[in-house]
Formats: structure tokens, sequence, C-alpha cells
């Protein structure tokens, strides 16, 4: 009864997740320089600071690899990792094997990009782990086996609790509660909006609908799991908004990929639920 | 076997996501975290940023002459419209964000001698040293500050004069 939504969900997450991944990639490439040994993130100084491998030859291969001009060529496999997963899934699906290693194979350039730098990373990049992991797994793993279930349920229960986490801790916010987070937060230069922060300007009561439907929204998307069908396809709308939304104010466009890509698999933890309470 | 080896595994990451967060932070917990391999999903919260931070730097020349003070990259500036579909400068600025905010954070648990060589500090160091300048330069040094909207911003860590 599972096998009708089997494919499905991980053919959209692979489509979705490496869409997003191809963007971010083609993104570091015009702003490889950063990588030089003059940029803000060089090696010359990380290598000092990162932690170090205690298996010397691992080492040494790591220092290679992040150097400038391997690092850029890294950068470039990864967009034809994404590129060759996005045209796998569309064309040939049922690729298990080629789809996993590739999945895989993207894991294990995001791992890469966190043990090269922690700065300049950010909630996307976290959420592109989660999915091309639990992707791997179920791709991986004999089909209709448990093994290959966990790695569907794993995307699907961590973009769960991303949702509960953050509205959580904004909820623990001072500023989250009384309404005026996201006016100073569209207020800055990096993430703000010159437009929408000048609406919630000294209007304290729409600033405080704002920052409550936030926490509320992601405080109960836990509920999409247990609602019938046509309530959660509402409930996955309303998170596409939310994060196209981030994305146009925020200019956060790698998080729309990330968040989305999950979406399938919160809706195959909820056939998943449904149909073992029958 | 590999079944349960494989559930369990995620089964323990999820644990870990949640005791990264909420719970003790165990050896294992942090490990995976640096590893990757556990997420941290608070986002701009509990207290979200909500200033401005700017970097800027200037020159020391030969004849002793002091350049005026230069915001690095167009940390000043506003995204472009179309940042919500294509935003290259958005790891560069969040890099940029993060080595300003660790540097704040050691300048409050460092000696100014241990901040020094600190990694933001070097990196931060490093690149404003490589950046295309006139001939003639011979020092250089930077400067953090901090503003709210609509207000003027104030000086938060200003650095030693380095040789280039």
């Amino acid at each position: 009864m599972i096998e009708p939504v089997l494919n499905t969900p991980a053919q959209l997450i692979s489509l979705v997740a490496s869409l997003g991944i191809a963007l971010s990639a083609c993104e570091e490439l015009v702003m490889r320089r950063m990588y030089s040994d003059g940029g803000l993130l060089s090696w010359r100084v990380l290598r000092v600071a990162r932690p170090r491998s205690a298996l010397p030859w691992l080492q040494a291969r790591l220092d290679e690899l992040f150097r400038p001009r391997a690092y850029v060529a890294l950068v470039v496999l990864k967009l034809a990792t994404a590129l060759t997963l996005l045209t796998l899934s569309l064309v040939d699906p049922h690729a298990r094997l080629a789809i996993g290693l590739l999945a895989a194979a993207m894991l294990t350039h995001l791992l890469l990009m966190k043990r090269r730098s922690v700065y300049g990373l950010d909630g996307a990049d976290q959420m592109f782990a989660v999915v091309f992991l639990g992707l791997a797994v179920y791709e991986l793993m004999p089909v209709g086996s448990v093994g290959s279930t966990a790695g569907l349920v794993y995307v699907g229960a961590q973009a769960v609790l991303s949702y509960l986490i953050a509205g959580g801790a904004k909820l623990r916010g001072p500023s989250w509660r009384d309404g005026s987070a996201m006016a100073g937060i569209l207020s800055t230069k990096i993430y703000g909006n010159t437009r929408a922060a000048a609406m919630l300007k000294d209007r304290v009561a729409i600033g405080r609908i704002f920052c409550w439907s936030v926490i509320t929204f992601e405080l109960t998307f836990v509920v999409v799991l247990f609602v019938d069908r046509p309530v959660m396809w509402v409930m996955l709308g309303l998170g596409m908004l939310f994060h196209a939304g981030i994305a146009a104010l925020m200019g956060l466009n790698s998080f729309f990929f990330a968040f989305v890509a999950t979406y399938p698999a919160v809706a195959y933890l909820n056939a998943l639920l449904h149909l073992f309470q029958q | 076997m590999l079944d349960t080896a494989v559930a369990a595994l995620l089964a323990i990451l999820l644990t870990s996501t949640v005791l990264y967060e909420t719970g003790p932070r165990w050896r294992v917990v942090r490990a995976l975290f640096r590893l990757g391999l556990v997420p941290q999903w608070s986002f701009f919260a509990p207290a979200p940023g909500t200033q401005n931070l700017y970097l800027l730097f200037r020159d020391i020349q030969a004849n002793g002459e002091v350049t005026v003070w230069r915001v690095v990259q167009p940390m000043d500036e506003d995204r472009p419209a179309w940042s919500f579909a294509w935003n290259p400068r958005r790891r560069l600025r969040k890099a940029l964000l993060d080595l300003i905010l660790a540097l704040e954070l050691g300048r409050e648990e460092m000696r100014p001698d241990l901040l020094k060589l600190s990694t933001p500090y070097l990196l931060i160091l490093n690149h404003l040293s490589c950046l295309a300048r006139p001939p003639g330069a011979r020092a250089t040094e930077f400067l953090v500050m901090v503003g709210n909207p609509n207000q003027l911003p104030r000086v938060a860590f200003q650095s030693e004069r380095h040789r280039l």
C-alpha cells in the first residue's frame, strides 16, 4: 500500500534539492574569489585554525582539496553532481544505485564545505545535508525495506523538527513576542527590505501579527503529520508561501529549495502514519 | 541487521538534533554537529540580529598620511531587487557577518593579544591586506561599526595598525 507513494516523494525531493544546490553552486562560482588566498575565506588562514584530522594522510588530502583552485574545482563538481542528479531524477528515477551514490556524493560535498569553514554557512546548507543523507539512505537500501523507509522518514521528521525548534526558540525571544523582531530584521542591510521595513515601522500591531503568525505556523506545523490529505496540502502550500516570502523579503533563496525539498518526505510520513492508524 | 543499524543511526541523529537545542550537549552530540550531521534549527531566535554591521579599513601611506575609511564589500548597500532568485553575495555577506560577530564575541572573552591571533581577526586582516590598493600604503587597520537603522553607527571595535 505504501508502494504508490514511494517513488514520487524521492523523485520530487531529488529534483527540488538538486535545483537548489545547482543554484547555490552557481552563486558560489560567481563569488569564487572568496576562496582565494586573499579572499575572506582563505584556506591559508583557515588551515591553521580548523580541526586537524588524526590521520595525517587524510589531512594532507584535505589540505590539497581546500586550496583555492582545487576547492573551486570541487564546487564545479558539486554543480555537475547536482545537474546529473537532476537529469537522472527526471529521465530515469528508478536508477536507484546511481541516484543513491550521487546523493551520497552530494552529502560529502556539503560535509567538506563545513569541514573547510563554518563561516558563511546557513540553515539551507544544513537542510540540504539532511535531505541528501535521507535520499542516499532511501535509494541505497533495498526497495521497501525498513532502512529505505527510514531515509524518507528521517527527512520528514527533521523538517517537522526544524519548524518546531525554530518556533520554540522564537517563543522564548522577547522581541518575537512583543512583535518588534521582524521590523528589526527587515531593517538590516543583509536580510532587510526597505519597503517592508517602512511598512512595519511604527505599526506595532502589524508587527505583532506577523511575528505571532510565524511563531504559530512553526509551532503547529507538526500537525501536518496527522491531518487528512487535503488539509496537509493546504499546510504544505502555506509552507511554500512562507519560504517564498522569506526569499522575497530576506534574499534567502536557497532556503526555499532546501525546505520545500523536504515536503514530499513530510507528505510521505503523513501517509505512513495514516497507514498505521488503519 | 543492516536495516536496524541504519534506522538506529538516523534515530540517533534525530535525538541529537533535539539534544543540541534543548538538552545536554554531550561530546558525541557536539562531534556530530561539528561534522555537519546534526543541524541547528533556531534561526533568527531567540534574539535576532537587528543591527547593521560594517567593516571598514584605511591605510597609512609611506609619508604618514592616512586614507579615508572605506567599507569592505558593499555591506552598506541594500540587496538588489532580484536577490529573491539570484543572490550570489549571500554567502560572502553571511561570512562577513559571522566573522564580525565572532570577533565581537572574542573581544568579550579574550585578552587583546590573543584576539589578534583568533581566526576571525586573521581572516579579516588577511583579506584586507590582499585588497587592491594604490601604491604607497605601508600599513592598514580596520574598524567594526554597529548601527541601528536610522541612527548614526557607533564604533564597536578598532584593530591595531598592521604592516602590509
